[in-house]
């Protein structure tokens, strides 16, 4: 059973009572709220994730609601909780569904150890995984999201999660978000995306969230291996740059952009350094996302691992 | 207590019968109570060791490997940490006690494994407190941004520096002279402490307190402290200490009459009552009564006490909007307790109506 197969009245019932529970590749998520912003946003994103397994076990209880009453009528706030733990400041109540997503990929991030996190995107094709590990601002999420409109897998728009035992990457896909300008280079990029509503004013800039195609969310089970990690760096008026890097560079690239990587100690050290040895290193400057994309399919055509 | 005990308290209580018992639901209960008491890790530890049939459910399993790693990291992290400390203390002689959770895993106690905590804390000898500081500072722990009362407040009232944090690594480091503030009632001789205090070999001039004193200073911080959110992970060091050292009478009357001599039998009592209540820890009649005695404790005003700690450590098992007003009264009536305890009236006053009037401004 999946989201979309409840009515909107009996969404809002579950996440006013004992929480929605929604099984995002995996993880059992349970989600309580009152507020209407995050009920539409969920219902139209979450639209195609299965409910939450009926075992009783919840991996992690989230609940968005204001912080106090007096929050609910002046200066409206939303306050994002993992079991019972506030990690954030409150935002204002317009920018619930954002800090829905993000609060979200904190609790993956501080939670998930069994995986090494790479900060980055990461699409698939033909089982091959392509890593896009991006400091904000490289143009990451774009490129995910394009990718994802020319077919390809979209396992992250946010986090790698890679297994430690096997050095194999778990999906965990999720609406991705898009900032500013992106937004509409997207919406006019492929055919028949979803997007959220536009949220104001964010720490970020405008955001929005396209919604994650289906096939990606039924094949969330099915996991990738790593074939090529790409730094992506858009910027405007160049020329496309796709330029090999070494292994060593690679991995310690990898490691910067590790969320975990100090508490995982020396497992961290192996799986990232099986990663780097298993991929093209590459780092792409790009000013077309046409150009970028063909450089990739050619790359992931051509080479045979 | 509720007529049926919550899953965590099952299984602290007893990690072999519960792991063979518990539903899917009770362990979701459980992983979410002991993330909310900084428990996860030390129950990971406890489930590696007791599941002998491997018989814990799949669904379980990540969440324990993923706290054993974040356990396995704090363990290098604070073993580093007491590494630079001595690098900068022992060349101008300053020798330093490690306590609470960074003595137990520098000691190798059963306690210290899968011991979460966010600060690593020290003792020096309070004549050479100013010197501590100003190496400390010289090597990189700076401290936090506090207004001019705050620091007044710590360094007049406390047992501690305020807070450092190393500007490199992050961490975070309390320096105490000693274990109670010099203000609170109960008065412990602190040159009591370090004559017992023991030393783990590798490292000239670092300490850990001996084990009865351990026991004796979890005890009263968990008491004294108002931290109730850290209640049922310090009664699970206390049991873990008790179970390691307690192997005879002997211990007992030890530890009772060491608690007497540092007038630290109050906070001793309502320990054992509390690890009995929780954790139903094998504590003998007499050790208890010994306590009780010394500590002048026969009113019913000590149960009043034990009725408040147990409502205020037992709140980590609720989730926060599920509180009842009774365990919320109880959490401020320990929290109130606690200062009471530190302070006397005359200076608690005012300092609670200042933090109240400026708790914003300040914040």
């Amino acid at each position: 059973m999946k989201l979309s197969s409840l009515s909107t009245s009996e969404i809002r019932r579950r996440l006013g009572s004992n929480g929605l529970r929604l099984s995002l590749a995996g993880f059992e998520i349970s989600i309580c709220t009152s507020l209407p912003q995050l009920t539409d946003g969920l219902s139209l994103l979450y639209a195609d994730y299965p409910l939450g397994a009926e075992d009783g076990f919840t991996d992690f209880q989230i609940t968005i609601d204001a912080p106090s009453l007096s929050r609910r009528l002046i200066r409206p706030q939303v306050n994002f909780a993992c079991n019972g733990f506030f990690p954030f400041k409150p935002l204002p109540i317009g920018q619930a569904f954002a800090m829905f997503e993000w609060g979200l990929n904190w609790v993956i991030a501080n939670h998930c150890h069994q995986f090494a996190i790479i900060h980055s995107a990461i699409v698939e094709k033909g089982g091959k995984g392509l890593i896009l590990p991006g400091t904000p601002g490289s143009g990451k999420s774009t490129l995910c999201a394009a990718l994802v409109c020319k077919g390809w897998r979209l396992l992250s728009d946010e986090m790698t999660l890679i297994s430690l035992k096997t050095n194999e990457i778990h999906p965990f896909p999720r609406p991705i978000g898009l900032k500013n300008n992106s937004i509409e280079i997207i919406q006019n990029f492929g055919d028949g995306v979803v997007f959220g509503a536009t949220i104001g004013d964010t720490a970020k800039g405008n955001v929005a969230h396209m919604r994650p195609p289906r096939t990606s969310i039924d094949a969330s089970q099915i996991t990738a291996s790593p074939f090529a990690v790409v730094f992506p760096h858009y910027q405007p008026n160049s020329k496309l740059n796709f330029e090999p890097i070494s292994k060593g560079e690679t991995m310690m690239k990898l490691a910067e952009n590790c969320f975990n990587y100090p508490v995982l100690g020396v497992d961290g050290f192996h799986c990232l350094t099986n990663v780097a040895d298993r991929s093209f290193g590459r780092s792409l400057s790009y000013s077309k996302l046409d150009d970028a994309i063909a450089a990739l399919d050619k790359l992931f055509c051509d080479v045979q691992p | 207590m509720t007529p049926k005990p919550h899953p965590l308290i099952l299984f602290l209580r007893n990690p072999r019968t519960a792991i063979e018992s518990l539903s899917l639901s009770d362990w979701s209960q459980l992983i979410c109570a002991a993330r909310r008491g900084h428990l996860l890790s030390r129950v990971a530890h406890l489930a590696r060791f007791h599941d002998r049939q491997n018989s814990l459910p799949e669904k379980v399993r990540p969440h324990f490997e993923s706290a054993l790693r974040v356990a396995e990291s704090q363990r290098r992290n604070v073993l580093w940490e007491i590494t630079e400390i001595h690098r900068t203390l022992k060349p101008i002689n300053i020798p330093f006690i490690v306590l609470k959770g960074g003595a137990y895993i520098l000691m190798d106690y059963e306690a210290g494994v899968g011991r979460l905590m966010s600060d690593v804390d020290i003792m020096v000898p309070q004549a050479y407190i100013t010197d501590a500081e100003r190496a400390l500072i010289e090597n990189g722990w700076f401290p936090g941004k506090l207004n001019s009362y705050d620091q007044r407040y710590y360094r007049t009232w406390m047992h501690e520096l305020p807070p450092l944090h190393h500007l490199k690594r992050g961490t975070s480091l309390d320096v105490h002279h000693t274990i109670l503030p010099p203000t609170a009632a109960l008065k412990p001789d602190v040159t009591q402490l370090w004559d017992k205090a023991q030393a783990p070999g590798t490292k000239d001039g670092v300490f850990a307190l001996a084990p009865a004193d351990m026991i004796l200073h979890s005890a009263t911080h968990l008491f004294h402290d108002g931290e109730v959110e850290h209640g049922l992970r310090d009664l699970v060091d206390i049991d873990s200490l008790l179970t390691q050292f307690a192997k005879d009478d002997k211990f007992w009357t030890q530890l009772t009459q060491r608690a007497a001599e540092l007038d630290l039998s109050r906070p001793l009592y309502y320990a054992f009552k509390c690890c009995r209540i929780f954790l139903e820890t094998a504590i003998p009649d007499n050790a208890v009564q010994a306590s009780k005695t010394a500590g002048n404790l026969n009113g019913a005003a000590t149960r009043v006490v034990v009725y408040l700690l147990t409502s205020s450590i037992g709140a980590i098992l609720t989730k926060g909007k599920h509180q009842t007003l009774a365990t919320s009264l109880a959490k401020f009536l320990i929290f109130v307790r606690s200062h009471y305890l530190r302070m006397p009236m005359y200076l608690l006053i005012p300092h609670l109506t200042r933090k109240m009037l400026f708790a914003n401004k300040e914040r």
